[in-house]
């Protein structure tokens, strides 16, 4: 009998060992694993799933008008927006200095999702659909993707794997 | 995925009552495990992993305490039973109160530990109350320990009352996990209750709610007497109807499946007393915490500080079981503080009171509840509470008023109607009253089943309010 | 029959014989309406596009391992399936004629008032944004004292259809925000429309179904600017008019799920020998005219005005008066272009949503001598990209 119970002990603590690390591993990778990926690859390996024809690399006055976001404040940052304005397509890729920026990012790209939305709502039924069914925002410790295009979900997963 | 989305009532509802109907009954229990599972992973699919630990680890725990028992070891049960308390415990807490913790750390010593909390797993308040009813049930010989894996998990996950209740506890499941009876007349009367549930929340929560949020989201300078009135009044009745009605569609779709569940909601807006109040208002809440907190810390039978002692306890742990936020542990308190009132200074007060008085004043008190329940922060809710009582509102009434008051004026009339017994007594008497009166009683469902889906269809973007607890 | 069942169910009161009569019937209810749901949903093709909500449907997701494990797969077949329900619309429909039954006055936003009206309800400033932007305006103001520079915000129908809100419905003080804007304007001029156009507030100022203004509105607010454009109008102002469509349902209806009235889009064409044609930016067209005879064919009639919204359209005409105009602008403008053209050699049309280079380039390249900033006063209350596109030139200099 005393030996049951010694193993119903062990299963419960080993138990909860086993909730604990895959909690803590959420938790982690959730949000705080630093990587050291350069960032131009890890732009490479996302543009590599998106169609990038109509698409301009911005300077860093262009990041500050869209995110309010001042991208010396980043270790890089890199920024494509559409040839023609009538696009909502947007690639966005910033790797942080502090993972502390990671909030004051978030609701920065959030806004600009809003202001975005409310500029093709009404009549760019394409652009608000890119814009509330494939724009994605991902915040991964010290690296930032955001993403407005039809094959988001592939360029999320890439960059993903890039990290 | 909530019972009042589409995606419920046309996907996962019907291939599962298909399903269950041809599969033969071994096979019913792991279909409805199942089909919880996907329930489950409809909203949170990542902490899947995580539910199979926690059932594990309690199922072990209860097996552990009957092997204890057995084996004349009442300490060590009882070791058994607090280890496994806290660990379930801590859990709940660390998901829905980790934010809240550190938030009141940072403010109390100026730090700033930041971090985003993960999401909560769906329905992890309820889903541990069970746990907990379960092992202080095994400990005190309620009901055996569960030796059937299948069973035990089942309880714990079974979709009808895994987002948001009732609660029910393990000694009363435990029978209906072995053998129930399931034939057309309970699966057609679960049938019912989901559609009136169904109805309940669509038709009167959801269309209170566009008055509700629209009246608190009015500039605060532009708030008479009444509308302060009309945003509380119709928050009573939304609240009353979101939560009884998914009540009503749980407990009817735990029907169909041939469980019998206890009703959750007993017309708490009729009661003369805030202790009656509470006996109508969420029930299964209600007596877990008398069963599993109350009477273990001694109940009535002791002295009167130790009573006072033991309902601060129940009902600060009510206020904060609703919400990690100071208005629900104030909401909580509030409540604890007025049973205390009720029970000691007032009894023989009350005695003499005649009865509409009571009815009014609990109901009253009742209202000024729900004003710290719904609103932001304690300060807005005392703002709120002086523009109910004229103090820097907008005159007694103004357009506003009229404007909000027009719009929802029939639904208010139907719901206050709907929110007293007498509309069930004479719902019964219309709709059994002959075979032609059911007949013709099957337009009426049929009707608010088509204005239900009009309704769902609308707001595939409002949910349920119950969730976030 | 009858004696049989009696005695079956000899034991059971009346009242117990009901209850599971009705019981066995509310199944049949509940699982045979689900069904032919669920059939009906199998059997009609799935659309791309909804007309009336004027927006996309979900269609249905691809399965996959990954989708399902992240929740993406359910949460998508979530949406498929109330987008492509069957008779969507019509249940939409449903649902605001239940709620327009028990007397809601309002729906997504959108005021159900009288005449079949449609109104927006504005949403609360960008105050930070708005002060921004009108000290941006100011600043481009005193860099350029040479340039003639006429600012206009229109009010909106809420304001100009006051009468035709429902009764004691909650409205912005729109007045108060005018004024509030011109307290903030320095170096140029602002000109307040109301007046004007509360003065023919009976007439056809505002799109029944849409939030934009219509042709006749723009024209009295044309009279009221022209003064302070320093035009010269000639006495007598002929227009032809045409009325392009009278089956135009516009944004309002979408939000709200109304469909009661549709609306006529007139166009004026100013009967004048003075030709011009219009350059495109974004697409390099050249056109010579600026009505848009395809938008008739889509949703929104309003685009047949230069197609919609474009970073930058320049208008060259051959009126020879030797002013040329920039505009800084939102979709309002779209329908004033028709009067103005007549009185300046060329028309830079900017709107900052979409606008990402300099300005100060234009004003010299183009020569400009006059500067026009018309918006309404709910789009520029939420306007984020006015300030950063008239600053973006003035730092670089």
């Amino acid at each position: 009998m005393n030996k049951k119970i010694t193993t119903f002990e062990c299963l419960r603590w080993a138990l909860v060992l086993v909730a604990v690390i895959s909690l803590v591993s959420m938790f982690n990778t959730n949000a705080n694993t630093i990587s050291d990926a350069d960032p131009e690859a890890v732009a490479a390996a996302v543009m590599e799933q998106i169609d990038m024809e109509n698409m301009l690399k911005a300077d860093n006055q262009l990041v500050k008008r869209f995110y309010g976001l001042d991208p010396s404040s980043f270790d890089a940052c890199i920024l494509y927006y559409p040839t023609t304005n009538m696009m909502a397509e947007e690639l966005l890729i910033l790797k942080l200095s502090d993972i502390s920026q990671q909030e004051a990012v978030r609701s920065a790209i959030e806004a600009r999702i809003n202001t975005q939305k409310t500029t093709f709502e009404g009549y760019g039924v394409e652009q608000y659909d890119l814009l509330t069914n494939h724009a994605v925002i991902e915040i991964r410790g010290n690296y930032v993707l955001f993403v407005v295009n039809a094959r988001s979900a592939e360029a999320h997963k890439a960059f993903l794997d890039a990290l | 995925m909530a019972f009042n989305d589409l995606s419920f009532l046309f996907i996962f509802f019907p291939a599962i009552v298909l399903l269950h109907a041809i599969m033969p009954r071994p096979g019913k229990n792991i279909l409805l495990l199942l089909a919880s599972l996907v329930f489950f992973s409809w909203g949170t699919p990542e902490y899947l992993f995580l539910l199979a630990l926690i059932i594990l680890f309690n199922y072990f725990s209860g097996l552990q305490m009957a092997a204890q028992k057995k084996a004349d070891n009442p300490m060590g049960a009882k070791r058994t039973l607090i280890t496994s308390v806290v660990v379930n415990v801590l859990l709940l807490g660390f998901f829905k109160y980790w934010g809240f913790l550190l938030e009141n750390i940072n403010a109390v010593f100026g730090a700033s530990f930041s971090s985003r909390p993960l999401p909560m797993p769906i329905g992890v308040s309820f889903f541990t109350f069970s746990i907990l009813s379960y092992l202080y049930d095994v400990y005190r010989d309620r009901a055996p320990a569960a030796r059937n894996l299948l069973q035990f998990s089942l309880y714990v996950t079974f979709f009808p009352k895994l987002v948001s209740g009732p609660i029910v506890q393990y000694a009363v499941m435990e029978e209906q996990l072995k053998s129930r009876t399931l034939n057309r007349i309970t699966f057609g009367t679960g049938a019912r209750l989901f559609l009136i549930g169904l109805s309940k929340k669509v038709l009167l929560a959801n269309t209170l709610g566009t008055t509700f949020y629209g009246v608190t989201a009015l500039p605060s300078g532009d708030i008479s007497v009444m509308t302060a009135w009309l945003g509380t009044i119709t928050y009573a009745l939304m609240l009353y109807f979101d939560f009884s009605g998914y009540s009503d569609m749980a407990i009817g779709l735990a029907q169909m499946f041939g469980f019998q569940f206890e009703k959750n909601f007993d017309y708490p807006y009729v009661s003369s007393s805030i202790a009656e109040f509470w006996r109508r208002w969420h029930i299964s809440l209600g007596s877990w915490f008398r069963d599993y907190v109350y009477i273990p810390l001694g109940g009535s039978r002791v002295s009167t500080w130790k009573i006072i002692r033991n309902l601060l306890v129940v009902w600060s742990l009510t206020g904060i079981w609703h919400g990690a936020n100071w208005n629900f542990i104030f909401w909580g308190l509030y409540y604890g503080g007025l049973l205390i009132l009720e029970k000691f200074v007032l009894k023989n007060v009350l005695e003499k009171i005649p009865g509409f008085v009571r009815h009014i004043t609990t109901l009253l008190l009742v209202l000024i509840g729900w004003v710290f329940f719904f609103s932001p922060s304690l300060g807005s809710a005392f703002l709120w509470l002086s523009r109910m009582f004229g103090m820097g509102a907008n005159g007694f009434v103004d357009g506003t008023a009229r404007y909000y008051l027009s719009g929802c004026f029939l639904v208010l009339v139907i719901s206050v109607i709907g929110a007293l017994p007498v509309c069930a007594k004479l719902g019964n008497g219309l709709l059994y009253g002959s075979r032609r009166s059911v007949y013709l009683s099957m337009v009426w469902y049929a009707v608010l089943l088509m204005l239900c889906i009009a309704g769902m269809m609308v707001s595939t973007y409002s949910s349920f309010l119950y969730f976030q607890f | 029959m009858k004696q049989r069942q009696t005695s079956h169910t000899r034991r059971r009161s009346p009242f117990q014989r009901n209850r599971r009569l009705q019981a066995v019937l509310l199944r049949y209810l509940l699982v045979g309406s689900v069904s032919f749901f669920v059939l009906l949903g199998f059997l009609i093709k799935d659309k791309e596009f909804s007309q009336t909500e004027n927006r996309k449907l979900a269609q249905k997701p691809a399965f996959s391992l990954s989708a399902l494990a992240d929740g993406s797969y359910l949460k998508n077949l979530g949406s498929y399936v109330a987008d492509q329900f069957p008779g969507r619309d019509m249940w939409i429909s449903l649902n605001l004629r239940m709620n327009k039954a028990l007397g809601q006055k309002e729906a997504g936003g959108v005021y159900l008032g009288s005449d079949d009206y449609l109104i927006q309800i504005p949403s609360d400033p960008n105050d930070e944004q708005v002060s921004r932007n009108m000290s941006a305006i100011s600043t481009f103001a005193q860099t350029h004292p040479d340039l003639n520079m006429v600012m206009t915000v229109v009010p909106n129908a809420i304001t100009v259809h006051a009468d035709k809100l429902p009764k004691h419905a909650p409205a912005r003080d729109q007045l108060a925000d005018l004024e509030h804007l011109k307290s903030q304007l320095t170096g140029a001029s602002f000109l307040d429309v109301t007046d004007i156009l509360m003065a023919h507030k009976d007439e056809y100022l505002y799109y029944r179904t849409d939030h934009h203004w219509t042709s006749l509105a723009a024209h009295y607010a044309f009279q009221a600017i022209a003064p302070a454009l320093n035009l010269s109008l000639p006495e007598t102002e002929e227009y032809t008019i045409y009325p392009v469509s009278d089956t135009f349902e516009g944004t309002l209806s979408s939000k709200s799920g109304s469909h009661s009235t549709l609306d006529t889009v007139e166009v004026y064409v100013p009967q004048t020998d003075i030709d011009y044609f219009v350059t495109y930016a974004d697409t390099g067209e050249t056109i010579s005219s600026m009505y848009d005879q395809d938008a008739l064919k889509e949703k929104d009639h309003y685009t047949v005005f230069f197609g919609g919204n474009h970073s930058r359209v320049d208008i060259t005409t051959t009126a020879d008066t030797e002013r040329n105009l920039l505009v800084f602008k939102d979709s309002y403008a779209n329908c004033m272009m028709q009067f103005l053209y007549p009185y300046f050699d060329h028309i830079t049309i900017i709107d900052p949503r979409y606008y990402y280079d300099n300005v100060e380039l234009i004003v010299k390249t183009e020569g400009i001598t006059d500067v026009l900033f018309l918006y309404n006063l709910d789009t520029f209350h939420g306007d984020t990209s006015l300030a950063d596109v008239l600053l973006s030139g003035t730092e670089q200099k």
